[in-house]
């Protein structure tokens, strides 16, 4: 049998690892780094470059570099998350026919699930060449809010990527495995404050008797690391500008060169108190070239940024009170994801907790380690480890007036199966219009839509008499599917499924030739 | 929805036991019992009929009765062999292991113990004492997880057991959050008590306080602060529960209360219907339950008057298709009445509709109805549209030995060359 990889789709970095001899370990790239950026980049010459190397060229490429597309994985095209990334992203992000934002890198347009599949491409022969077999199975992260769509479309990323997906599972929950991992088994109660690149998660899980169960989960679907990033950009924007007269706003090279240096800044205000940011050259008027040189302190860093580690507080609390405990129940806080280096950050967490957070993970590899072990578990003879995850979101359908009718509520552990009886409001309706929905409002309209479905063929009746009975599943890994029967007759009920975001079949077939393709021209 | 083509009447229906019914609960009489002894899970509906003692419409009367009142459970099994549709799998069976299956045998045999019941209550199905506290629910839920998840055999081949363990970690999972949410729990405990007459003790929800000594009592509420908020595990969640089920038993109580007011009106498909909502809602009701075995008998009397009245109208329309669906659905219902098989087998064969499904409907009304020479002349009939000469001869001739007056059975028997019976033997040709 071969290998099983767990990767880490992060949105700035991505990382793989495997258990080797019982023992979970980080596979480094051929650079010798742990992990490798989320970027996907298409060259002058029409060559792809993945990781560092798009990473490297993105200040000369911007247009044509690809990063933090996880941001838009999986959401509709008119939703305020992807507004937003078209006013900030440099590469150009069009809608494509199912509703869903796509990027035009030259003349090829990109599905985000062929964007996230390339990197999985790229992780899986960084796994391949250190372990010297083919690998074709992996269990993949996502953040613990992802939706439905969002699962299904990194699902089909890693079918793209000709990987068999065996599991996708949360972001917090596998950072929650690898601290369990060969720890004397005792009842513990773990929080996990999990801020990355571009998203937040915080879940609260009882760890005992090989038993790994969470009790609740919150997020915050637009915050990380990058939020962080924006605000010294605009900090650096703002002092250039008063002090230069130019605004740099509207040129993409400058800007680039100043998201880079302002992440630079952030990363070494975690070491020192003081940093210097050198931009020369970064404009120039009729005076000549100009030169940016600014000096930041962590102490106007973190009154930056302060609100943004506010919120983070405020998810924490949300969770505590849906797991239905106080800080003091807490026995372990883990910190994940790189932007929890940030000292501010570590300060907070120690606050709130009135304890000092777990020192013995390391925030960039754990979640790909929990992949590893999560893939492991599920394919050892013995099953010593069970995970009882839960749905992060509460599903339901949109009812009469345009309200949520929720079905399943969050933090609801999987898998779940939930029926439901509906019957017809007109005499002699032969057909019902079922729309569901993921999320918290109580107003349809402002959860996210998976799909609609239509229940056809219904035997014509007086209204109300009809009984079909729709059952919701929602599997083990978050994502959901909808069957119907009729309870007079007990056959199964017809139904027509519009997903929204997602990919059909035909077209993931397509996309894996073209790549094959691609694949083999690029070998030649 | 559009029944599909008569598939309902090539199949069998045969009754199982529910698992964990005691008959000797069941108040019946000698025959009643006799009947239920018969039911093996294998003996279909139609031959159940036949044994002797006790007719076919008190056979007929005492199933449904037992359907109802949740006893009996209906397979049904299609002709084609090895295909059955288990319309409740709550039953059990060491005859459903399957040792080519990835999944031990002994394994397999747990599984259908434990899926078969699933409808006990909750404390029983963790495997605890009724008043078992909140560290003992956890650390059987903890086990039963390890052993019964669906992941355990994750990627093995399981075959039926697959879903069967989905179902089972549901319900594993229910049991679990309901009886850690001290409001459900209490509910719980009332209809345990309502339904097997046990009230329960002061101790069930906290026995540690009630259950001890009195200086010892007064030690624990000492230190009962310092055990912290852990307490209430999940107060946030319970209270979701609670929520939940008091949302979920007021929209019983709605849907109950239109049932009676559709009872009253002696609308009975309505009523059912209604009684049916506010048991989805609200399992644990039994006064729901009663009346639902009540009303649901006269619902599918009134739902099938319905149906012929439609089939009725749409033959005085000439539209033959509609009849002949509303005659099918009919028949769902009302699946023992000769005379409706025999107009639905008739119309069918008439107007050129599906001959094989017309051969069902006639051969189900002569079954039911063997004395009736009509039935016997129709499915001649039918079998001579088919071509089924020989079946043909057959049943006209049956025909024609329960009533020699048939003169449409000999006209038809003339048809396909055979004489009618008196004749042969006059005639001594051959
Ligand atoms: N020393 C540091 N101090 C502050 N921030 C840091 C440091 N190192 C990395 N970061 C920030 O951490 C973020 C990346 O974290 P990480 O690699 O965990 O995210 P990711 O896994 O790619 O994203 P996500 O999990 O949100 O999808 C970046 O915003 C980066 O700037
Ligand atoms: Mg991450």
């Amino acid at each position: 049998m071969s290998r099983v990889i767990g990767i880490d789709l992060g949105t700035t970095n991505s990382c793989v690892a495997v258990v080797d001899n019982g023992q979970p370990v980080v596979i480094p790239n051929t650079g010798g780094y742990k992990t490798t950026p989320s970027m996907f980049a298409l060259a002058d010459d029409g060559k792809r470059l993945v990781g560092h190397l798009a990473k490297r060229q993105a200040i000369t490429n911007a247009r044509n570099t690809v990063y933090a597309s996880k941001r838009l994985i999986g959401r509709r095209f008119d939703s305020p998350e992807v507004r937003r990334a078209l006013e900030l992203c440099p590469y150009e992000i069009v809608e494509g026919p199912n509703e869903d934002p796509r990027i035009r890198l030259g003349e090829k347009v990109f599905t985000c699930p062929e964007i996230a599949g390339i990197i999985l491409r790229e992780m899986k022969r960084v796994a391949q060449e250190h372990l010297g077999e083919p690998v074709r199975e992996a269990v993949i992260t996502v953040p613990a809010h992802f939706n439905d769509a969002q699962r299904q479309c990194t699902k089909d990323a890693g079918k793209i990527a000709g990987l068999e997906v065996l599991r996708i599972i949360n972001e917090p929950t596998a950072a929650a495995l690898a601290y369990g991992f060969g720890r004397k088994p005792s009842d513990e109660t773990v929080l996990v404050y999990d801020l990355g690149g571009g998203t937040f998660d915080v879940s609260i899980l009882e760890m005992g008797d090989g038993v790994l169960e969470v009790l609740a989960t919150a997020g915050d679907t637009f915050l990380g690391g990058e939020d962080f990033d924006r605000r010294v950009v605009n900090h650096l924007l703002e002092t250039f500008e008063a002090a230069e007269g130019i605004d740099l706003r509207s040129e993409p090279m400058a800007l680039q060169r100043l998201k880079d240096a302002a992440e630079k800044a952030k990363c070494d205000l975690s070491q020192s108190l003081q940093t210097e940011v050198n931009l020369p050259f970064i404009a120039s008027d009729a005076n000549g070239p100009r030169h940016l040189s600014v000096v930041l302190s962590r102490e106007k860093l973190e009154e930056i940024v302060a609100d943004i580690v506010d919120r983070t507080m405020e998810t924490v609390k949300l969770c505590l009170s849906d797991a239905g405990i106080s800080q003091q129940d807490v026995d372990q806080v883990i910190l994940v994801g790189g932007q929890t280096r940030m000292p501010l950050v570590q300060e907070r967490v120690a606050d709130f907790f009135g304890k000092r957070p777990h020192k013995g993970v390391n925030p960039d590899e754990v979640v790909a380690i929990g992949a590893a072990i999560q893939a492991e578990a599920l394919l050892s003879e013995d099953q010593k480890l069970v995970l009882l995850d839960v749905t992060p979101l509460s599903l339901g359908i949109a009812t009469y007036g345009g309200h949520f009718a929720k079905l399943i509520e969050r933090n609801t552990t999987l898998p779940v199966r939930r029926a439901h009886v509906f019957t017809t409001t007109r005499d002699n309706q032969t057909a019902v219009k079922i729309r569901v929905l993921q999320g918290e409002s109580d107003t349809a309209e402002e959860n996210d839509l998976l799909g609609e479905f239509i229940l056809s063929g219904i035997r014509e009746a007086r209204k109300g008499e009809p009984e079909i009975e729709v059952s919701f599943d929602i599997d083990t890994n978050g994502i959901v599917s909808v069957s119907a029967r009729d309870l007079a007759t007990g056959r199964e009920q017809s139904i027509t499924v519009n997903a929204t975001g997602t990919l059909s079949d035909e077209e993931i077939q397509k996309i894996i030739d073209d790549n094959e393709l691609y694949e083999i021209q690029f070998k030649e | 929805m559009r029944l599909g083509n008569g598939s309902a009447t090539q199949q069998e229906r045969i009754p199982h036991l529910r698992p964990g019914v005691d008959p000797a609960g069941l108040s019946l009489t000698p025959a009643e019992g006799y009947l239920l002894s018969r039911i093996d899970g294998t003996t279909p509906w139609t031959l159940l009929r036949s044994i002797g003692g006790i007719g076919p419409d008190e056979v007929d009367r005492c199933l449904e009765r037992w359907v109802a009142e949740g006893v009996v459970t209906v397979v049904v099994s299609a002709a084609a062999p090895g295909a059955a549709a288990v319309l409740d799998s709550s039953h059990a069976r060491s005859g459903d292991t399957d040792p080519s299956l990835d999944i031990p045998v002994e394994v397999q045999l747990r599984i259908l113990d434990f899926e078969a019941r699933l409808e006990s209550p909750y404390h029983e199905i963790l495997g605890v004492a009724r008043d078992a506290d909140r560290k003992i629910l956890r650390k059987a839920y903890f086990a039963l997880s390890r052993e019964l998840h669906p992941d355990r055999f994750f990627r093995r081949n399981t075959g039926s057991f697959g879903k069967r363990l989905e179902r089972i970690f549901g319900k594993i999972v229910e049991a679990y959050e309901l009886l850690s949410d001290p409001t459900a729990r209490a509910e719980i405990e009332r209809s345990l008590a309502a339904a097997g007459g046990s009230t329960p003790s002061a101790e069930t929800v906290q026995p540690a306080e009630t259950a001890q000594p009195a200086e010892a009592a007064a030690e624990a509420a000492q230190q009962k602060p310092a055990a912290g908020p852990r307490v209430p595990r999940r107060p946030h969640v319970f209270s979701l529960h609670s929520r939940v089920l008091r949302d979920r038993k007021a929209r019983a109580k709605r849907f109950f209360e239109a049932g009676m007011a559709s009872h009253a009106a002696g609308r009975w498909v309505e009523a059912a219907g209604s009684v049916r909502l506010a048991i989805a809602f609200d399992p644990w009701n039994a006064i729901y339950k009663e009346h639902f075995v009540a009303v649901q008998r006269r619902a599918q009397d009134e739902r099938a008057q319905r149906l012929l009245k439609e089939a009725e109208s749409a033959l005085e329309l000439r539209d033959f298709k509609v009849a002949l669906r509303a005659f099918d659905d009919a028949i769902q219902l009302r699946p023992h009445d000769a005379e409706l098989l025999h107009r639905a087998a008739k119309l069918a064969w008439m107007t050129g509709g599906d001959l094989r499904q017309a051969k069902e409907w006639a051969m189900a009304a002569v079954e039911i109805d063997p004395k009736q020479g009509g039935h016997h002349r129709l499915l001649g009939q039918v079998y001579q549209a088919a071509g089924l000469e020989a079946n043909a001869r057959r049943e006209l001739e049956a025909a024609l030995a329960l009533d020699a007056s048939d003169e449409e059975a000999r006209t038809a028997l003339r048809e396909i060359g055979g004489r009618p019976l008196g004749l042969r033997w006059l005639g001594g040709k051959r």
